[in-house]
């Protein structure tokens, strides 16, 4: 009990470490896409540090965006805490307090681009409130089944699917990076930060797409592996793999419209949910 | 999926981007940088500075009597006109192109040229080496009015005549 | 041109319009070439004459503001008008004295005056009689009401005392900025979209932020013409080679003397190159504001062989240097023409295949198709020029229409297309791009002997008597954003004025038609699917939208379409 305990908060000490450097390594892919040579793979904890370092600027909007930034940081870090935990704890109270956590985090970022007095801020705002619309309820939802029910069969499999569709749109990258666009609103719910808010903006974005990443695996593993160490080395593999995966989808693509997107990823996260909700109910129907 | 090309493309086009200021930057024989200005050659006859479209080539006196060909950098638009007309060939187009600097003086090249003073009214009447040049092949008489100004040369040609025909001047 | 008389009325032969304006309106014909006439007319017919002309197929190319008061104590304002499908201009000037200086506006007649129209008031304060709408346009809200900066008396250095003024532009509260400062805009340049929900309603646009007096600087005795090529060039930083080469035809036709071919030829492929790496630039950047990086990179990896072979051929990446009045510096050798064959290939190759992936994005598909719709009776009435109007339907290209330098050496196809959207203007200059390489390809394969110099021109010679005073000459190069227009009025020793006209100057006022009623997200790329080049446009001082609400005006007489002015 207490060397789980240990082992998953090792996990998630590790996955904030590791998050700016899977930033990196995503640059570092996308440059080579691009035929580029790309940055260093500490690149992104270079920034991070460099933003840390200079002075403290309060963003118009005042103390409350500084404090929901920073509110913002240490939710999404308790939420990659409260992931890590589910590698070894299966109870129904941890899908719960994941659930929350995701919720909540989505309801900081929201917070934090009305709070700012920018006309830009505020448009990311909305678009921001479209993209958690189009997937958040799905993923919750599926958390929350997976919680209740458990899955144990390979059919369960299916579910994969709306969670990796659900967690890509959830980690606000090309298409769905509209909220900060930057040719068209000029980086939108992040305009109003710098120094080292934008820093903290920054980890917890990056914490947060580390959680995505390693949500699939993290939500499935433990039903289908019973060794914790080999949990461990799987879950850490296959969250390295689907953010190498996430990264080159989102070379592959362009930026989407609001109104596109609302439509579009919200038919297919429903389709993808009922299948998995149907074929989980066949053996008992 | 037509959008996967971009992964055949990227796998055959390798990287092309380099890691400059580590790496030399490639420049094609026919670029064309900053110019130098040999002050062995250089006269200081001045017709670079009238060609040159952005006045980057000025020609100025100074307070203690040198005439400077100075050369701004910062105003050159790396045209190579003052090479195409320089009678002397003193200037040469070179490939260098970084020249960002800290202090513009660094971008400030000078030639600093001697000037022969009129012997009579010491007016400065050119640069030291043209006149010499320019008085070797002249030559015979009119070598020796090559230190006056045009107005005491003529004065003293004219003096010279009327002294030759026994007016008073 | 054939095509053109599909849509539109055949253009009258010059005679035929000279014998009008002089028999009818009692015009009088003051010079002309063999593709220009150059008629003044009253200025009380000068609303009928641009109506007759304007009826009749022709064009606005621009208008040109002189101050002619040291040669005859009275104001000019001359209209360009290009007889596209007949290939020659009529310039119909008009005079007004200086103690009674008015014009009458033609704007009602011919929307695409709008601009000049304003220019010309801004800049040698000619007031405008029977216009509705005047503002100021070019000049800064706290420049000195009394001081027109293109009138001989101000000097070209001239720094006005700033006034204070109340700024009669107020933004509207629900407008979304655009500029000055913009990630999109890559000058400064503002343009205030108003907007419900996510749909564009309304724009402001003000411009005008980089004028660098330009103009006036080539009329100063700090110039001379053989130096003009070279401040010419710095118009602008994509198109550069477009103005120089405009400039000096315009001031060889005011010399009477033409370039040898083989220079002619060496200035047409050089031309084709920069509207190879243009519009490669332009491709780039509109990946870019989609959202669609690799697009961006790739596109500007293919094009980074080209602007090495222009630093190869010319000297320099960019401001090539390479032009003078006369001929061309630069000669083109075997070695450089094989190379030149080489990247063309691999150019052609690479970036045809990157075309086809760009437009299979789904994205990009979907938020350029039936985006930023400009109809062809919109571009018609504004005069658009360039791949905004052939992507509207409206087939103009001055390499076709008026021909120039080598052009009628090659063929080559004109894209068009009728949806008049974004995508329509991606298409055409995709395509364009393949054109410009047939062409270069041939020209290389003609290329003829001789000198690259005229006999009578040198870089040390200086051309000044070549160049009479008291000429004028109009001449036009289809850039890559459009055709280019540069007016020359010789004086001694250099311009008496030079007007130049840049495309985006006529494509700018088609953005309102085509911003509104869209998605704000694709807004960005509206505008910058004219390719806009707001340093061509303001070379010569911010345009302000002062005129409150919109509301609903017909554009033109022939009812054609309606603007919201």
């Amino acid at each position: 009990m207490y060397l789980e305990i240990l082992l998953a908060t090792a996990l998630a000490v590790a996955g904030v470490v590791l998050a700016p450097i899977y930033d990196a390594l995503e640059r570092k892919i996308k440059a080579r896409l691009h035929s580029r040579v790309g940055p260093p793979i500490l690149q992104t904890w270079y920034d991070v540090l460099k933003l840390l370092a200079k002075e403290l600027v309060i963003p118009e909007g005042g103390y409350f965006t500084a404090a929901i930034v920073l509110t913002e940081l240490f939710l999404s870090i308790a939420l990659l805490v409260s992931v890590s935990f589910l590698l070894f704890f299966q109870s129904l109270t941890m899908y719960v307090l994941v659930a929350v956590f995701i919720s909540a985090l989505s309801a900081a970022t929201l917070v934090k681009s009305v709070t700012q007095n920018n006309l830009f801020s505020v448009i990311g705002g909305f678009r921001e409130y479209s993209v958690v619309l189009s997937a958040e309820p799905f993923l919750i939802l599926l958390v929350l089944l997976i919680g209740a029910k458990g899955v144990s069969d390979l059919k369960s499999l299916i579910g994969l699917a709306p969670v990796v569709l659900t967690a890509y749109v959830m980690t606000a990258r090309i298409p769905f990076d509209i909220a900060e666009a930057e040719p068209e609103i000029a980086s939108g719910i992040m305009i109003e930060l710098s120094g080292p808010l934008l820093a903290a903006n920054e980890l917890s974005l990056l914490t947060r797409r580390y959680v995505m990443a390693a949500l699939p695996a993290y939500l499935f593993l433990p039903w289908f592996v019973a060794n914790p160490l080999l949990r461990i080395g799987l879950g850490l593999a296959l969250t390295l793999l689907t953010w190498v995966i996430f990264a080159v989808v989102a070379v592959l693509l362009g930026r989407t419209r609001a109104a596109v997107m609302l439509k579009g990823t919200t038919a297919a996260a429903l389709a993808l949910t009922l299948l998995f909700i149907i074929v989980e109910s066949v053996p008992y129907g | 999926m037509s959008i996967m090309k971009l992964l055949s493309i990227a796998a055959r086009a390798k990287v092309v981007t380099r890691r400059y200021p580590f790496e030399p930057p490639v420049v094609t024989e026919g670029f064309r940088g900053k110019i130098e200005v040999d002050p062995k050659l250089c006269w200081g006859c001045g017709v670079c500075t009238r060609i040159c479209p952005p006045n980057a080539l000025t020609l100025k006196k100074r307070e203690d009597g040198t005439l400077v060909l100075s050369y701004f950098m910062g105003r050159c638009i790396f045209c190579g006109m003052c090479a195409e007309v320089c009678p002397r060939g003193a200037i040469t187009v070179t490939k260098e192109f970084e020249l960002a600097s800290l202090t513009a003086e660094d971008l400030v090249r000078n030639v600093k040229h001697d000037v022969v003073r009129c012997r009579i009214c010491g007016r400065v009447i050119g640069p030291a080496v043209e006149m010499r040049e320019a008085t070797k092949s002249v030559g015979g008489a009119e070598a020796k009015y090559y230190d006056l100004c045009p107005e005491c040369r003529k004065l003293v040609v004219a003096r010279g005549i009327m002294t030759k025909v026994g007016v008073r001047p | 041109m054939g095509e053109q008389s599909k849509y539109l009325p055949e253009c009258p032969e010059m005679g035929e319009v000279v014998r009008k304006l002089t028999e009818e309106y009692g015009g009088h014909v003051i010079f002309s070439r063999e593709s220009e006439v150059y008629v003044e007319v009253p200025r009380h017919e000068l609303r009928d004459v641009a109506k007759y002309l304007y009826s009749s197929g022709a064009f606005l190319k621009t208008c040109a503001a002189v101050d002619e008061r040291p040669l005859n104590r009275s104001f000019a304002l001359y209209h360009i008008f290009g007889m596209d499908s007949k290939g020659y201009d009529v310039i119909v000037k008009v005079s007004a004295p200086e103690d009674d200086a008015w014009v009458p506006s033609i704007v009602d007649v011919v929307p695409a005056a709008d601009w000049c129209e304003l220019e010309a008031r801004d800049m040698v304060g000619i007031e405008l009689k029977g216009r509705r709408l005047v503002r100021r346009l070019v000049l800064p809200e706290d420049w000195p009401e009394d001081i027109h900066p293109l009138r001989k008396e101000v000097p070209h250095d001239f720094r006005p005392p700033s006034v204070k003024a109340e700024s009669e532009f107020r933004p509207p509260e629900r407008g979304i900025p655009i500029g000055p400062y913009h990630p999109v805009l890559h000058e400064p340049e503002y343009f205030e979209l108003l907007v419900e929900g996510e749909t564009v309603v309304d724009v402001y646009y003000r411009g005008f932020h980089v004028h660098r007096g330009i103009e006036k600087l080539g009329e100063s005795p700090r110039f001379t013409y053989q130096k003009i090529p070279f401040l010419a060039e710095r118009i602008c930083g994509i198109c550069g080679f477009v103005h120089s080469t405009c400039a000096i035809m315009a001031m060889e036709k005011a010399a009477g003397l033409r370039p040898p071919e083989r220079a002619e030829f060496i200035r047409t492929i050089v031309l084709e190159l920069e509207r190879i790496h243009s519009h490669l630039l332009w491709v780039g950047v509109a990946a870019h504001v989609l959202g669609y990086d690799a697009g961006f990179m790739h596109t500007w990896r293919v094009r980074e062989p080209v602007m090495i072979l222009s630093e190869l051929i010319t000297g320099s990446r960019k401001t090539y240097g390479l032009n003078l009045v006369g001929g061309v510096r630069r000669d083109i050798d075997k070695n450089k023409m094989e190379k030149i064959m080489k990247t063309l290939d691999r150019v052609e190759k690479e970036f045809k295949e990157l075309a086809n992936l760009l437009v299979s994005v789904p994205q990009i598909r979907r938020r350029a198709q039936g985006t930023g719709v400009l109809t062809r009776s919109e571009a018609r009435a504004l005069s658009v020029v360039g791949p905004v109007a052939r992507a509207s339907g409206l087939y103009r290209d001055v390499r076709k229409d008026y021909p120039y330098l080598a052009y009628e050496e090659a063929s080559f196809k004109v894209p068009l297309y009728t949806e008049g959207d974004n995508l329509a203007r991606v298409l055409v200059r995709v395509e364009e791009v393949f054109e410009s390489i047939s062409i270069i390809r041939q020209l290389l394969d003609k290329l003829p002997g001789g000198p690259i110099m005229h006999e009578k021109c040198s870089a040390i010679i200086p051309v000044d008597e070549l160049i009479p005073p008291g000429k004028y000459a109009v001449a036009a190069i289809e850039a890559p954003r459009g055709e280019d227009v540069h007016f020359l009025m010789t004086g001694e020793g250099r311009p008496y004025r030079w007007r130049v006209r840049a495309p985006t100057y006529q494509n700018i006022p088609a953005l309102r038609p085509m911003l509104r009623g869209d998605p704000l997200a694709d807004a960005p790329l509206t505008i910058a699917s004219i390719d806009p080049c707001f340093s061509c446009t303001d070379r010569a001082l911010v345009i302000d939208v002062r005129t409150g609400r919109a509301r609903t005006i017909k554009l033109w007489d022939g009812g054609v379409g309606t603007c919201r002015l």
